[in-house]
């Protein structure tokens, strides 16, 4: 078939071809009978798209002479007289599929292509088979101003009684004219296949892959994959991988991921197994540009994207600071720069920096020049000209610093412990829905609490569950670091604070396996599919800031297990000053000298293959 | 019973049910909205044993909300604890906002999915039944339970208890078998204690 846009050779005949005016935009023509073949055989329609119902404005000698209809006995009614048997009927005959029928109706509504077969009828009632092609036409500005309709007839002996015979006694009959060649077409989302129909594993593979699969877990994908060749080819489609990947570990984390430069390259079933396994974990050394000035140390840093984001901290003379910086990760030579927000909130050390929705951070208490805070302050990183907004939250905390803190569900603060006026620790946690016309706290209320603490760390896993790993723990008269594990199931209806295992004093009763030594204000990094990866902070003895400690909360037995990573670890890591960027890697700032002020050397520990020089747009 | 649909299966049996249960179909629904639409609608791709189990599902669902497609988004009007009289309840709140506060939704949904959870325990052959004629009905929740059910019956399944499943062959060389083995012996736990 084709389309000549550039002849004008029909002018002269109209048998032969016709011209059409595109709108507003020049004419066009095309000539289509010598490749449609014997024109007795095969029909030629045009239907005006911009009037109702589609009238038809031009039928060619095929058409006349496989229908019975002349021309101007068609023009400019719509098309579906052919689906009444012989001219006086009034309603579509019975054996015509209703199906196919609202399929038409269906991709001229969404101005795509239409094939199939439909049953039709002569002017004198015999049936007619059409083959039918629907394509629609566009004028100059993108609209579909006309429909083609390509029709091959054939006769079909179908049997179909006299010509006034009740609907039900029709399709009573054996159905002979569905042979088993009908296509019928499928909609799989954007995707129109025609595809024949048979048993089970003949259903369309698309329809099999993507919906099938897509609910099984990787294990099981192992297994349908270990099965036979065909199964094999089937697995290895990246849209069930990325299916799978979404239900394993949330669509939450499947989007942060999607974000990644360089994952698309390396393929969801890549990203599975490496984030499972962890195989291609490695420590490297950044250099970065630019610099934070003035000068300063016990920042918080939270990722939005791939930037890194710094906020506050305390200057050379103790002073707390308030401005932000980022550090576009993206860029081929990342520098770090000042970021002119506007209405910043007051100056704060030992505050907690957390990520909210993908775009924006969330900064709750700390200490000010006027003492403890507990205020909220959201910054929208994404927006023309950001700016720091204050949440006001009725019935708000405590004020305290280096307590810890999380967000739930895109939408919801959740703070933890920390150091309150004259240095006592706090136990307790409180919850905020920020994103409320009037957001209010709300203390989880719970029998019993882990010992009070200061530089833990609360991590989210498996949804809405929290773990709460370390710190500065009181114990009786003394304060000791601490390496519990406490976890917390915030969709209950009556959420409670659980040990992993073994009793709830410090020290005492941990999950299996090696754990890491105790230690306050170390990283804790959530792994897609639950798992806690621990490592960094103040750790009593000469012990590795960089050895990392990996936990599964979500085994029936949860253990330790130490992973051993290569390349050039950093000397130290805090909590407050490394951000996870992605999902994928956690980026230590300061880890050179464990003087947070050098920030032009950073430690980056990549869990997945990285790829080299990999830009966001590639 | 309120305005009623009659179908008509391939092998020429009539069902006639209310339009809430026939129009779960999105072809039927859109059939019954033509002008020239016919009193009955032939399903001639569809037999009566097969039609009759869909119709089983559609009554169930006929006047629950999509509790999978959309899971979670039941529309206040249709809780009984709510009054329709929900003000201030924008759009954005009504749906995820409603369910998760609303204890009674919750039940109704979780009762309504045990529920499609027992009807696609069936064989293989009527899944694949099942499958087809959701397809080709476009019913969304029949194809999502449909697909939910053939997907069951392969979990925890080794290889050749999937190939008895689907009458398969293995035609894998003992070379290649082992470089399968290997390809996903990552999902075995990669960190002994």
């Amino acid at each position: 078939m084709e389309w000549d846009s550039e002849s004008e050779g029909s002018n002269g005949d109209e048998e032969e071809g016709f011209l059409l005016s595109g709108g507003s935009g020049g004419p066009f023509s095309f000539a289509v009978e010598g490749v449609l073949g014997p024109a007795s055989s095969c029909g030629l329609v045009v239907s005006d798209a911009l009037e109702p119902d589609h009238p038809i404005i031009y039928v060619n000698r095929g058409f006349e002479e496989s229908t019975g209809y002349r021309a101007e006995e068609v023009l400019g009614r719509n098309c579906r007289f052919l689906q009444c048997r012989g001219p006086f009927a009034q309603r579509r005959h019975p054996l015509v599929d209703a199906t196919i029928v609202s399929e038409i109706r269906r991709c001229l509504e969404e101005g795509i292509e239409f094939l199939g077969d439909l049953l039709n009828f002569r002017k004198d009632g015999s049936p007619l088979m059409n083959r039918l092609q629907l394509t629609p036409i566009y004028g100059d500005d993108e609209t579909i101003t006309h429909f083609i309709g390509i029709q091959f007839f054939t006769d079909t002996n179908v049997e179909l009684g006299p010509l006034l015979s009740s609907a039900v006694k029709e399709s009573a009959r054996p159905n002979r004219l569905i042979t088993e060649h009908v296509f019928r077409p499928v909609s799989l989302g954007h995707t129109h296949i025609c595809r024949e129909f048979c048993s089970m594993l003949q259903l369309s593979d698309e329809v099999l892959c993507q919906k099938i699969f897509s609910r099984l877990c990787p294990r099981d994908i192992a297994s349908v994959g270990s099965v036979c060749k065909r199964l094999y080819q089937l697995t290895k489609n990246e849209d069930i991988w990325k299916m799978v990947c979404q239900n394993a570990w949330g669509s939450e984390t499947t989007r942060a991921l999607e974000t990644v430069p360089g994952a698309k390259r390396l393929g969801w079933g890549r990203l599975a197994r490496e984030l499972t396994t962890l195989e291609a974990a490695a420590w490297r050394e950044l250099t970065v540009g630019g610099a934070v000035e003035p000068s300063r140390c016990n920042f918080s840093a939270c990722a939005v994207g791939n930037r890194v984001v710094l906020f506050g901290g305390e200057g050379v003379n103790m002073q707390p600071m308030n401005d932000t910086f980022v550090l576009d990760l993206n860029s081929s030579n990342p520098e770090w720069r000042h970021v002119k927000v506007t209405s910043a909130p007051p100056g704060r050390w030992g505050h907690t920096l957390s990520s909210l929705n993908g775009s924006s951070l969330v900064v709750f208490g700390g200490c000010g020049t006027q003492g403890l805070l507990n205020d909220v302050f959201i910054l929208d990183l994404d927006a023309q000209s950001p700016a720091w907004r204050e949440i006001s939250g009725l019935a708000p905390p405590m004020p305290r610093s280096w307590h810890s803190s999380c967000t739930v569900d895109d939408t919801k603060l959740v703070v933890s412990g920390g150091c309150a006026d004259s240095g006592v620790l706090l136990s307790d946690t409180h919850l905020l829905d920020v994103t409320m016309e009037k957001p209010i706290w709300r203390e989880i209320p719970a029998s019993w609490t882990p010992p009070s603490r200061l530089g833990h760390s609360l991590s989210v896993y498996d949804g809405r569950k929290i773990l709460m790993f370390g710190g500065l723990a009181k114990s009786g008269p003394l304060r000791l670091r601490s390496s519990d594990v406490f976890t917390m199931d915030l969709s209950e209806d009556e959420p409670c604070w659980r040990c992993i295992t073994g009793s709830g004093m410090p020290g005492a009763g941990n999950p299996a396996g090696i754990g890491p030594p105790p230690r306050l204000d170390h990283v804790a990094v959530s792994l897609p599919g639950g798992r806690i990866l621990i490592f960094g902070g103040s750790v009593a003895g000469l012990h590795s800031a960089s050895q990392l400690y990996l936990l599964d909360p979500t085994e029936e037995t949860p253990t330790w297990r130490v992973l051993n990573v290569p390349g050039s670890p950093p000397q130290f890591a805090w909590g407050h000053s490394t951000c996870v960027v992605g999902g994928t890697r956690a980026i230590v700032l300061g880890g050179q000298t464990g003087e947070e002020w050098m920030l032009s050397e950073l430690h980056e520990l990549s869990l997945v293959s990285s790829i080299i020089n990999v830009k966001e747009d590639d | 019973m309120g305005k009623t649909i009659k179908l008509i299966s391939g092998d020429g049996e009539m069902f006639e049910v209310e339009e809430a249960v026939a129009f779960q179909s999105n072809i039927i629904k859109s059939l019954a909205d033509e002008d020239n639409a016919d009193d009955c609608i032939p399903l001639p791709r569809v037999d009566s044993q097969i039609l009759s189990k869909v119709l089983e599902f559609c009554r169930k669902h006929a006047n629950s909300p999509s509790v999978h497609t959309k899971f979670a988004a039941i529309p206040s009007e249709l809780c009984p604890k709510h009054d329709g009289s929900a003000a201030g309840a924008s759009s954005s709140e009504s749906s995820s906002a409603h369910s998760e506060t609303c204890r009674a939704c919750y039940d109704a949904v979780m009762k309504l999915v045990q529920w499609d959870l027992e009807f696609v325990k069936v064989d293989l052959d009527l899944i694949h039944h099942l499958l087809k004629a959701a397809n080709y009905l476009d019913i969304e929740d029949l194809m999502f339970m449909a697909v939910e059910g053939a997907a069951n019956a392969i979990r925890g399944n080794n290889p050749e208890e999937i190939r008895k499943l689907f009458d398969l062959e293995n035609d894998f060389t003992p070379e290649e078998e082992k470089e399968i083995l290997k390809e996903y012996s990552w999902l075995d736990d990669p960190f002994e204690p």
